[in-house]
Parts: structure tokens; sequence; C-alpha cells
């Protein structure tokens, strides 16, 4: 079973995105601020990282960066609000950011991304 | 003047030499004193003709010839007079001729005047006109002190200083000054005058050269009036006037000069140029263009129209700013001598207009502001959206579960929840297309296809209210520009033509003009009041004007419509008549370019 680690501060939304994916056959773990979630990341190995970007203590970029210069063995995804162009996507798949999903979404949206990511 | 002729002929030989002398020596001083008698000789050679004319004297003309040509020759000539009477008897009679001419025909006033009483003994013409007297024989019976007014503009005493004259060309020789005459019973007049002594038959006499210079002196009095004139207007104009020659020296300033740059005159001619300051009130940040302008000034031909903004720094170090303009100016084969400058002081205008600056820079930043504002309340309103829409997906997966009343209950909050997405991400669009960070993906598109692709989407819609969805293309249109973007465009315009339309059709027509396209979209709806059209591109509009409530909608679709077809360099418009329908319509250029976005 696939691991998955969604770090995000909006617990309704956490919550229910944890639901989603379980009901879609992953194992998910969450975390309401940046600290907590790089700390489960000691722990345990994740197969994909989900990572909002306006977190309380940190943003999701910091999370990112410091998981990718440890060279945490993951792919990672965020899940914003703020829409970005085509553009910057690119820019993004560039340093290992599999995907950038704008929220809110349908469920069918996110699971199939996620299928996507981790095939 | 038969008188004169015999007073003249009756001189003696022996005393020609000293005649002569006498009068080459009057001519000297003639010829040194303002050429008063130079004057004199030309109005001679020029009145010869008259002479030659009208008193038929046979020779005459001739003789006179000789005199003028001769006139070199009369220094030698007075050493062979010794020796040759015969010549000397000629010259002698050449001599008189010559005076008599002089003394006839000169426009100044000759006259003789003889002690003890220093009263005239003789006059010619122009002192009888000069004086105003009636004749000859009334001019003898007056002396200089009569004809004079009682003090000279020195406030001597007419026959005191007369007097003195009189007395210094009698042991001089003779005497030079102005002097304010009287007319004879009229007023006075400004003269020169010059008393030559005589001495003749053992008489001693002095003959007295008169010359009217009032034209001369009225002249000379509007040249200084017109002269202060001008330094008075150009020392009170608050501008500058500079004046400089071709290797930039100042050669005239205004005093405004002082008044703007607290500098004085002196200062500012004295100062050294340097690689900091051509000038020494200039601010040394625009030294360099204050350079180049001279340049340019220097080395352009025509100048009329040349100027230049730059700072000043007076010497209580303020700042301010000038404008010049430059001019040349040149001598009279039409080269260039030098430069002009005007400086016009704009300190106020320039820091108005900083001012402004400012109030701009000010706005947009609280425009900016208002746009990061609306980022923010986007992301608030987003993120417990996002929590919705999932917890409420959660609960539709339940929904076969539910009791019909429970049913009802989802739906309305799936409606709801569905209004508010609309109107959020109406909101954050309006800020994105506000902030600069907007960007536009242009691709190639065939416009039938974007559209065909809308009107599927919407058929959907049009055919539950029984609505026709007419498409009128007249060719292939191969666009250059954002197609998301045009999509979005034709989406809301089509959207809200079938929202506000009951009966009737619904027709997209695009016609293709030059280098853009026409894209029009005309229904039977229920029409806008004229007074409502130029508002409706407004944001909010129709909130604060609500339609039928089953329409909906967030009143920001057609200002964000508006400005994504400026976005994407065209123009909207719409022509309308209330209870007949509405035709939206707007240009886009077939191939977008950079330069169009603003």
């Amino acid at each position: 079973m696939k691991k998955i680690l969604y770090v995000e501060d909006h617990r309704d939304t956490a919550e229910a995105v944890k639901q989603m994916l379980e009901d879609a056959g992953y194992e998910v773990e969450i975390s309401f601020c940046g600290a907590d979630g790089l700390e489960k990341t000691h722990k345990k190995q994740f197969d994909l990282v989900l990572l909002d970007v306006m977190l309380p203590d940190m943003s999701g970029w910091d999370i990112f960066k410091t998981l990718s210069s440890k060279k945490y063995d993951s792919k990672y995804a965020f899940l914003s609000v703020i829409p970005i162009s085509t553009e910057r996507m690119k820019e993004f798949k560039k340093v290992g950011i599999s995907d950038y999903i704008t929220k809110p979404f349908t469920k069918k949206d996110l699971v199939e991304r996620v299928k996507k990511i981790l095939k | 003047m038969e008188k004169i002729r015999k007073k003249l002929s009756a001189t003696g030989r022996e005393e020609i030499v000293g005649k002569r002398e006498h009068v080459a020596k009057r001519r000297e001083e003639i010829v040194g004193k303002r050429e008063h008698v130079a004057t004199g000789r030309e109005e001679i050679v020029g009145k010869r003709e008259r002479i030659k004319k009208g008193e038929n004297r046979e020779g005459i003309a001739l003789e006179r010839e000789e005199i003028v040509g001769k006139r070199e020759t009369v220094a030698t000539g007075r050493e062979e007079i010794v020796g040759k009477r015969e010549h000397v008897a000629k010259r002698r009679e050449e001599t008189d001729e010559r005076y008599k001419v002089l003394f006839t025909f000169s426009k100044d006033a000759i006259m003789t005047l003889e002690p003890p009483n220093w009263k005239f003994t003789s006059g010619n013409d122009s002192a009888i006109k000069i004086f105003n007297v009636k004749d000859e024989k009334e001019f003898i019976s007056l002396g200089p002190v009569d004809l004079s007014p009682e003090k000279q503009p020195d406030g001597q005493l007419s026959s005191i200083k007369a007097k003195k004259m009189i007395e210094k060309a009698m042991k001089e020789g003779s005497s030079f000054f102005e002097w304010t005459h009287m007319r004879y019973g009229d007023g006075d007049f400004p003269a020169t005058v010059l008393l030559s002594r005589v001495e003749e038959e053992g008489r001693i006499y002095l003959q007295a050269t008169v010359r009217d210079i009032t034209a001369q002196k009225r002249a000379e009095k509007d040249l200084e009036k017109s002269e202060e004139k001008l330094k008075m207007i150009a020392d009170n104009i608050s501008d500058v006037l500079l004046s400089y020659d071709m290797a930039h020296h100042l050669v005239y300033a205004n005093s405004a000069i002082e008044r703007l740059t607290g500098y004085t005159l002196s200062e500012i001619m004295d100062f050294k140029p340097n690689d900091n300051r051509l000038m020494i009130y200039i601010n040394p940040d625009d030294n360099k263009k204050i350079t180049a302008k001279w340049n340019e000034c220097i080395s352009k031909r025509d100048l009329k129209t040349s100027t230049s903004e730059f700072r000043i720094l007076t010497k209580n170090k303020e700042t301010k700013w000038i404008s010049a303009s430059y001019g040349s100016v040149y001598d009279e084969s039409k080269k260039q001598t030098g430069v002009y400058v005007v400086y016009h002081d704009i300190t106020q205008r320039k820091e108005a207009e900083e001012k402004i600056k400012k109030q701009v820079e000010q706005l947009k930043e609280l425009d900016i502001a208002k746009t990061d504002f609306m980022n923010i309340v986007s992301h608030e309103l987003k993120t417990p959206l996002t929590a919705i829409y999932a917890n409420l997906e959660l609960l539709e997966e339940i929904k076969t579960k539910l009791s019909e009343k429970n049913i009802n209950n989802l739906n309305a909050l799936r409606r709801n929840s569905n209004q508010l997405r609309f109107l959020v991400d109406n909101i954050l669009e309006i800020a994105r297309i506000q902030s600069n960070k907007f960007e536009l993906n242009i691709s190639k598109i065939d416009l039938e296809n974007c559209i065909s692709s809308i009107v599927n989407d919407l058929k959907i819609l049009s055919d539950k209210k029984n609505i026709k969805l007419i498409v009128e293309i007249d060719k292939p249109i191969n666009m250059s520009t954002d197609s998301i973007r045009l999509t979005e465009i034709l989406n809301n315009l089509i959207d809200n033509a079938i929202k506000f339309t009951e009966e009737g059709y619904v027709k997209i027509k695009a016609i293709k003009q030059d280098d853009s396209v026409l894209v029009e979209v005309t229904d039977t709806g229920i029409g806008i009041p004229e007074d409502k059209i130029s508002k409706l591109f407004e944001k909010f509009y129709q909130i604060y004007t609500p339609l039928k409530s089953e329409v909906g909608g967030t009143g920001l679709g057609l200002a964000i419509t508006k400005q994504l077809v400026e976005l994407l360099g065209g123009k909207i418009n719409l022509k309308s008549e209330l209870g007949k329908g509405s035709t939206f319509y707007f240009t886009l250029p077939i191939r977008y370019k950079e330069e169009v976005k603003k």
C-alpha cells in the first residue's frame, strides 16, 4: 500500500482529503503544520508528500526544499488555492514537483492525479 | 554778399600765404572735429551742378573741379607761390572762390564777428535762416549773446561764457564747443560752434561756424531713451537673458540672473568652467546635459526651437528647475558669432509634476494593495470552500441511503456551494487580471472550432429554454491568441445571452476584417435600458441592480470579459433595444502582438 503524507493546516480539508485518498486505497497521514510534517518524514518513508502552500509555521515550498535537499526519496505535489501558469508548472517539474492541484477539486480529479504520480 | 567779396578781394597779396595757412589750419581743425567741414565740402560739390545751371557762370565749375583736385598740392604750392607771383595770383583767386562757395552755400551758419563789442559783421544765408532773422542787416545788428538764452545748460551766463570762448579763440587761434543758441524771438536749439581767429590787413576778427545739432541731439536722446527702456525691460523681466560668444564667454546678462541664482554678476562672469560645472550655478548632475547642449548650440545652424530643461543650484544650495531656450546670434554676413539663452524658472511646475507623479504612484500602490487584498480574500474564501466541496462530495457518495428530504438538503448545499464557488472564482479572476502577474498563452487557433465547442457545451442550457443557437462564420479564421481567454470571453457572452433570453435565438457571427476579427453575439432577450449600457461593464454592477433572482450571476462577468478583450488587444461594446434584444460585439487582432498588451 502506497503511503501518502498530507500537510494541511485546514483540518476539515485535511480530514476530507484523507478520507478520499483512503477510499482510493492509500495509506494517508496528515500534519497540521510544517514542523509536524517534517517530523513524520523522519519516522516514515512516504511515497508521496502532498503540500499545502500556506502553512502557519512555514510554507509548503520550505518543506519541499528541506526534504529535497536531504534527498528524501519521495514524490511531491502541491495543493493550493492559487492558480499557476503552465510556464511555471514546467519550472516546477524540472525541480521535482510532480503536480500542482488547484483547490477546490473533485474527488475524481484528485484521485486520478495521485494515481498518475504514483504509477 | 557783395560786401564780403569786396572785403576778401581787398586782402593784400603778402598776406595770402598767411591766410592760406590759416585756411589750411582751419581745414585741419574742421576735419579733426566731427567732419564739420568735410560734410560742407560734399555739399559744395553737390551744389556745383546747381551753380552751373542757375548762375550760368562760365568756368566756375571747371575751376572748382581743379580746386578739389589740387587740394593735396596746396602745401607744395605754397613754396611755389613765393617764387611765382602769377601762380600766387591764380591761387588767390581760387581760394577766394572756394571760400565764397563755402561761405555762401554751406548749410552751417557762417558769420564774422569783430571786437571790441563782438557784434556780427557778416552772416551767410544759413545764418539768417538758422537764427530766424529777417536779413543780413538785422543780423549784423546783433551779437552772439543776443542769439543765446540767458544761461547755458551748465548754468553759466551766456554773456560770460561767450566772452571766455572768444578769448580762447583769440588766444589759441580757434575754439570748438557746444552752445545753446536761440532763434531770434523763438526757442533755443543746441549747436556746435567753431570760432577761428582771422588776421587780415592788420585787423583781427573771428569767423564762427554754427551748426544746428537739434536732430543729432534728438537722435542721441532717442537712442539713449530706447537703450534705457530696453535695459529697464531686460532688468525687470523675471526671465534670465544671457548672451555668449562662441568661446562660451558671457558677454551679457540681465539682472534676473542674480535674482535667480543668488550669485552676483561678477561671480558668474569670473567663474572658470570645470568638468563639474560649466557655470557656477549649474547642478553638477546636469552638467553633462548642459555641455552637450552648448556643443549643439555652436555646431547647429538654426537654433530657433532648441530648448532644454535642467537643474541649477543657487548660492543658498537650493535646487531650481530651468527651462532654457537657445538661439544663435549672427553678424551681418550671417556668420554665427554667439548664442543667446533665455532661462525660465519652472521649479513650481516641476514640483507640481513631481507631486502628481507621487500621487499617481500612491494610487497605483493603493490599487496593487487592493488587488492583493482581493487575492487574500479569495484565498480565505477558497480554503473553506475546498473543505465544503470535499466533504459534500463524500456525503453525495451515500446519497442513495438518504431520505428524499435529506437529498433535497444536500442538493441545496451543492447549489449554493456552486454559486459561492462561481463568485469566488470571478473575484479571483478580476484580481488576477488587474495584477501584473497575469500571463497570456498565445497559440494558433481556428475560431470556428473554438466557437463550435463552446456552443456544444452550452447547448444543454439553450435546449432547456427552447432557444436556437445559430453560428454564422463566413470563412475559416485562423487566429494567434490566447485560446483559454478567448473561450472565456465567448463563453461569458453566449452564456449571458441565453440567460437573458426567454424565446427566440442567440446568434454568434464572426466576420474577418483586415487584420482583426469582429465577433457579434446577438440575442432576442429582454434588452438593456439605454442609461444602463455604459455601466454594464463596471465591476459588481449587477449586484447593485439585481435582476431576476433565478438568473443569478456575480456582476463580474462582463467586467472580466471586457478586461480580457482588452488584454488581448481588442475592444468590446454593445447595442441594445429594450424588449427586443441585445448585440454584444468585440474585435480582436488576428495576430496578438506583445505591444498591444498594456
